[in-house]
């Protein structure tokens, strides 16, 4: 019974993964190649990571059974918060940053906190944030674009130097390899597969101009979610909560502090992905992040989420960010009119929910 | 020629035969009893009769009135005059009754329905199994018992032949019951027949012309009713004669663990009303105290509110180890945190997350207690885990199983697995060996005892008197919310708390 | 009593409309008054003001008409076809004597005309062109001539090379029309094979970060050779220019834009953006300001040069040329118009640089 459990997530893992491949086979073979360069790879990870920053947390969210409509909106405020304390007010950069995600996480807790304690729907709550935070974004820009200096915007655009990475990368492998497996914990094949996917892909940055800083901030941040999700009281809290809010609150578990809780890390990663985008773009603008809330939701379904709660992964929802980067990015390269990447992304969307429930039914 | 003739019915799962050549005969107006522990394939035994399982998924055959039938889907086999209760109802909560009773068969004219035929319909049907209450009432508002009702009016309704029900007694009182079993009587003298499923010997030898026992997807023997008797009906369900059936606690030695007094809960869908009013009672350490009453009459409103979990104002006084508490639990953590636990009557709805692994289960409510910094211990936790696992002989392939997974006796034993985990020192059991197998139930009590015998206080709410009288020598009998016996020794029999409970004494 | 009502009611649908987009109503000295006298009220549909430039528009419209001594009403849309459509009607319904309509959406502003004409109302289409409607007026800049003088400047200095084209949002009537005098420009030195055309994207919604990722996957795949990016306006100019700092190219690809935005001037101050297109909007509204108030005085407008056809009608229209604006004349037009601040723009730069006050 077990195995079923198991078969029904590497089904997931697995269609995702072809499609994946499909995809990028389709773009390699229409750009002649451009689009598996070192730097082609480099730049669709880099261009996948506000959005998955966002998903990342989404999965969360997904996952206690809410949703949040409000991180796009978010993210641009914040963004612009940030932008505004350097340039406006002369903060140092570091607090400027640090204001934006204390603000994050105070937005995200006054927003779960009136979804946990007043009951009012996430939907709901979630929209009106958005709205006013769009507004907000709107009234503090006067509709005027502002560029931070080049301190804040080296976040979006600098490299870790490739000796780093290597240290970086060789220093995780060796933790993977040589730290003893506990007997509950990943079991040696699939630490070996890790370590070996985290040299391979910092060979693979390093061949263009070493690990991006965006990227390096996503692996942070993914590799600290996983944890939180997986391996700490909350975050299994979440899961039940998602899975049976009954039962986890018959079990002792506060549905509002968990649900508060998850809303206010959104929060924080809304700081954070607003400070990324803003310093990619380099400017903050009066629209930043608009309609970004619907790619992270999309993202983290496409990449396993149940959008019923109870179920989701963080390492699926950057593969669903992977693949909707990666329509993006090849489409463009390819010169193809706009109107295609709405369609294709949207046809991905359907089916990928869609060969995850056939997958799963013969299991029932 | 018989009704309906099942032969060689096999059915596979992945890695798992669920029936395994079974044959079954039904007579015209026969009531033919089936029995069996839970993963017997009882309800596999169901869903290829109702068309849950379509014609072609499974082998062997099915003869319905001497033809060979396929059935496509459940649709076909309610048209073929197969129903079924489940022991899910399936009646929409929000439309009215004559609604349910007609739904996808309303009287319409231009395509507006005709509300006066609707109801005249409805009120026939009902009148068919002898019930008359108001058909625009919704259906949340009718008790279990009454729901069960409206299914079988509109199973008849559809000129169903052949009823098969599912545990139909599982969630009534004992007065909707003997009601049940009266109306399947009547509607066998008239030629209905029905399959019966049932934990309840009792009900099975009252009500059966025929019994069937299943064990392990076999039908292991089946005769004539008047060739049974309980015990061999039990031995050939678990496959070994068993002897006790209920064994007797240790008297109480301990002082008093939990006291209450001048218990109030408000009757949240009735403003200024209670649900329960002027409850007290006090359990000593090592002791089991019975609860008894009908369905409704407030027991499973006194196990929540002690629990912190009732959703409307509670008043009383609550002593825990001797202390008086400033106010009710108002919440179950809080309620935890005081050494508290409660066994839920509905485990999939308040006992389990479903859809997660037996050891995410297992440790929901004690997951502080493996924190080291901020990361859990996966090793302490698994082998905390296995702890229930062996004590309690869960039967799960391994930790990581979905409990949704697994049969409806090991999913109690993990629900109350979780509780031993927390070390509770008052335990609140609510219906724990609900639909649930002879051989199981076997287990489960032996466990309530054990628990007991190592100092915990057990407040045992149960339907099924010999149990609630067996494990419990004192007994609380509450009618409408009202305290209206106080059964203790010899003074607790079952015609004493029947006769308390619906107070014809 | 029953005007009192109506007009309630009017205001609240306003103020919905505006909590419904997100938008607080800023204009609260526009709400409405009652008609002392015969003071003339001009209304002002916005598409938006989610762009710097259009605070602009709006502030000098209003202080021109002003001092005309007429009121204006202003509302909004944000971006909202149908949203705007109701303020415009709201607007009706106030009693204006002339509309103003910058429209989001070209064609379904068409329903505001003929609300309008119904209510007696003339229409007078800002900035943007109505499409199939009989529009009263067009008061706008030479659109197609923005697109001409980003290219021309462009193709001045690069003749030959890999052009990369980074459009506006497709719904934009306006970048269309940019679009196709961009073209002009270049079309013969395309034919000709002297300019490549690398990459022809549009950006949605005009966001900056479209314009970022259309110019990191044109580098990308063109290995860096691209010679020249003709940004459709400030804002992709800027989401380019990150793209190709990003490459140490910034400053040395060429680079347009448009609306001479403040973060513009500042990247012409400091070299990155070759070019944007200056409009003096003081112009284009006070000349809505003035033509508006004639027409509601039901005089002709006299100005209206040639007509331009809009699918139904070749409508009247006042067309405002355009300023190309680089580092040189950058001191002499948009700093001498006051249309940005010397010290503003030069912020980054040492002081020993600045351009002399004009």
């Amino acid at each position: 019974m077990s195995a079923r459990g198991k078969a029904g997530l590497s089904w997931r893992a697995w269609t995702l993964a072809g499609a994946l491949l499909v995809i990028w086979a389709v773009f390699f073979t229409a750009t002649g190649g451009t689009f598996a360069s070192a730097r082609n790879l480099a730049l669709l990870a880099r261009q996948m990571s506000v959005t998955a920053l966002l998903a990342v947390g989404m999965v969360l969210v997904i996952v206690t059974g809410e949703i949040d409509l409000s991180v796009g909106a978010m993210s641009g405020l914040l963004g612009a918060v940030a932008t505004i304390a350097t340039v406006k007010a002369g903060w140092p950069l570091a607090a400027a940053l640090a204001s934006a995600l204390v603000l994050g996480a105070a937005l995200g807790l006054a927003q779960g906190t009136i979804v946990a304690r007043m009951r009012v729907p996430s939907f709901i709550v979630t929209l009106g944030g958005m709205l006013v935070f769009q507004g907000t974004l709107l009234g503090i820009t006067g509709g005027i674009s502002i560029s931070p200096g080049d301190a804040f915007l080296r976040i979006g655009q600098a490299y870790l130097g490739k000796a780093a990475g290597w240290a970086i990368a060789g220093a995780l492998a060796a933790a993977l390899l040589l730290v003893p497996a506990r007997a509950s914990g990943t079991s040696r094949g699939r630490r070996v597969a890790l370590a070996a996917a985290i040299l391979a892909f910092t060979a693979l940055m390093n061949a263009y101009a070493g690990i991006p800083l965006p990227v390096l901030l996503l692996a942070a941040v993914a590799a600290a979610f996983s944890t939180i999700a997986n391996h700490t009281a909350f975050g299994r809290r979440l899961y039940a909560i998602g899975g049976n809010r009954e039962a986890a609150l018959y079990s002792g578990v506060s549905i509002e502090r968990n649900v508060a809780g998850v809303f206010t890390l959104m929060g924080l990663l809304c700081g954070v992905a607003g400070v990324v985008l803003t310093a990619r773009v380099g400017s903050a603008t009066s629209d930043a992040g608009r309609l970004m809330e619907l790619d992270a939701i999309a993202a983290a379904v496409i990449g396993g989420t149940s959008l019923l709660g109870g179920r989701g992964t963080v390492w699926g929802a950057l593969l669903g960010a992977l693949v909707m980067a990666s329509l993006d990015n090849g489409m463009s390269l390819m010169n193809t009119e706009p109107y295609w990447q709405p369609i294709l992304k949207g046809t991905i969307l359907v089916a990928a929910v869609a060969a995850d429930v056939a997958g799963r039914r013969p299991a029932r | 020629m018989a009704l309906l003739e099942l032969r060689g019915i096999t059915k596979d799962f992945p890695g798992v035969r669920a029936l395994d050549a079974v044959d079954l005969d039904l007579e015209p107006g026969q009531i033919h009893a089936l029995c069996g522990e839970n993963g017997a394939g009882k309800s596999t035994l169901i869903r290829i009769l109702s068309g849950y399982y379509p014609g072609g998924t499974s082998e062997g055959t099915i003869r319905l009135r001497g033809e060979v039938v396929r059935f496509a889907g459940i649709a076909e086999a309610e048209r073929r005059g197969v129903a079924v209760i489940a022991q899910e109802l399936a009646l929409v909560p929000d439309l009215s009754v004559a609604e349910n009773l007609m739904l996808g068969r309303e009287p319409v004219r231009r395509g507006f329905i005709q509300w006066d035929r609707l109801r005249a319909a409805a009120r026939d049907a009902l009148a068919r199994v002898g019930a008359d209450f108001d058909v625009d009432r919704p259906v949340r508002s009718l008790g279990v018992g009454q729901q069960q009702l409206v299914e079988i009016a509109r199973a008849l309704d559809k000129r169903a032949d052949i009823l098969v029900l599912d545990e139909p007694t599982a969630s009534l009182g004992e007065r909707d019951a003997q009601r049940l079993l009266g109306l399947l009587r009547g509607l066998a003298a008239k030629n209905v027949a029905a399959i019966y499923v049932s934990h309840r010997l009792e009900e099975v030898f009252a009500i059966a012309d025929r019994i069937t026992v299943l064990r392990d997807g076999r039908a292991v023997a089946s005769a004539p009713a008047g060739d049974w008797t309980p015990a061999r009906v039990v031995a050939a369900m678990v496959g070994r004669p068993v002897s006790t059936m209920y064994p007797r606690p240790d008297p109480p030695r301990g002082a008093e663990s939990f006291s209450v007094e001048g218990w109030r809960v408000a009757d949240p869908d009735r403003p200024g009303r209670f649900a329960l009013d002027g409850v007290s009672f006090s359990v000593r350490a090592g002791e089991i105290l019975g609860i008894g009453g009908l369905m409704g009459s407030g027991r499973t409103a006194l196990l929540a509110s002690l629990f912190g979990a009732a959703r409307a104002r509670v008043s009383g006084t609550l002593r825990v180890a001797g202390r008086e508490r400033r106010a009710p639990f108002r919440a179950p953590s809080e309620a935890i945190a005081s050494g508290v636990a409660l066994v839920s009557e509905d485990r999939k709805r308040y006992g389990l997350v479903p859809g997660a692994s037996v050891l995410e289960n297992l440790t929901l409510p004690t997951l502080r207690s493996f924190v080291r910094g901020v990361l859990l211990d996966d090793d302490a936790r698994a082998e905390a885990a296995r702890r229930p696992v062996e004590a309690l002989s869960i039967r799960t392939p391994s930790l990581a199983a979905r409990v949704a997974d697994l049969s409806g006796g090991t999913q109690q034993k993990v629900v109350i697995g979780k509780w031993l985990l927390a070390k509770p020192r008052i335990l609140l059991l609510d219906e724990p060996t609900r639909g649930i197998d002879v051989g199981g139930k076997a287990e489960i009590h032996e466990i309530i005892c054990r628990l007991a015998s190592e100092g915990a206080a057990i407040v045992l709410v149960s339907s099924d008197l010999p149990e609630l009288l067996a494990l419990s020598r004192r007994v609380i009998v509450l009618k409408q919310g009202r305290p209206a016996a106080h059964l203790e020794g010899p003074s607790a029999t079952p015609e004493a708390l029947v006769a308390a409970a619906t107070g014809s004494a | 009593m029953a005007l009192l009502a109506r007009r309630r009611r009017t205001v609240l649908l306003a103020f919905a409309a505006a909590l419904a987009a997100g938008c607080p109503a800023r204009e609260k000295a526009a709400s409405p008054r009652p008609a002392a006298g015969k003071k003339i009220r001009i209304g002002f549909s916005m598409d938006t003001l989610k762009e710097e430039r259009w605070h602009r528009d709006r502030d000098l419209l209003v202080a021109r008409a002003r001092e005309l001594g007429a009121e204006v009403l202003v509302q909004a849309a944000n971006g909202n076809d149908a949203l705007q459509n109701a303020q415009a009607e709201n607007m009706l319904t106030e009693g204006v004597d002339v509309l103003l309509v910058a429209p989001h959406n070209g064609k379904t502003a068409a329903v505001i005309v003929e609300a309008a004409h119904r209510a007696g109302v003339p229409v007078i289409a800002y900035d943007r062109l109505i499409n199939d409607a009989d529009v009263d007026l067009y008061v706008s800049f030479d659109n197609e001539r923005v697109g001409q003088l980003q290219a021309e400047y462009l193709v001045a200095r690069r003749p030959r090379g890999n052009y990369a084209v980074i459009g506006g949002a497709p719904t934009d009537n306006n970048a269309h029309l940019y679009h196709q005098g961009q073209m002009k420009v270049l079309g013969p030195y395309v034919s000709r094979g002297d300019i490549h055309v690398v990459a022809d994207q549009w950006a949605r919604d005009w966001l900056a970060v479209e314009a970022l990722k259309i110019m990191e996957n044109a580098l990308t795949s063109n290995d860096n050779r691209v010679d020249a990016v003709v940004a459709a306006n400030d804002g992709l100019a800027g989401g380019a220019i990150q793209a190709l700092a990003e490459q140490k190219l910034a400053g040395t690809t060429l680079v347009s834009g448009q609306d001479a935005e403040l973060s513009a001037c500042q990247r012409i101050a400091a070299g990155t953006q070759s070019m944007t297109v200056y409009k003096p909007i003081r112009l284009l509204a006070s000349t809505a300001a003035e033509v508006a108030v004639k027409m509601a005085r039901k005089e002709r407008p006299g100005r209206a040069t040639r007509g331009l056809s809009n699918g139904k009608t070749d409508v009247p229209s006042i067309l405002i040329a355009p300023v190309s604006v680089d580092r040189d004349n950058l001191a002499s037009t948009v700093i001498a118009d006051g249309y940005q601040k010397l010290e503003d723009v030069y912020r980054d730069v040492p002081k020993d640089r600045w351009p002399k006050k004009p």
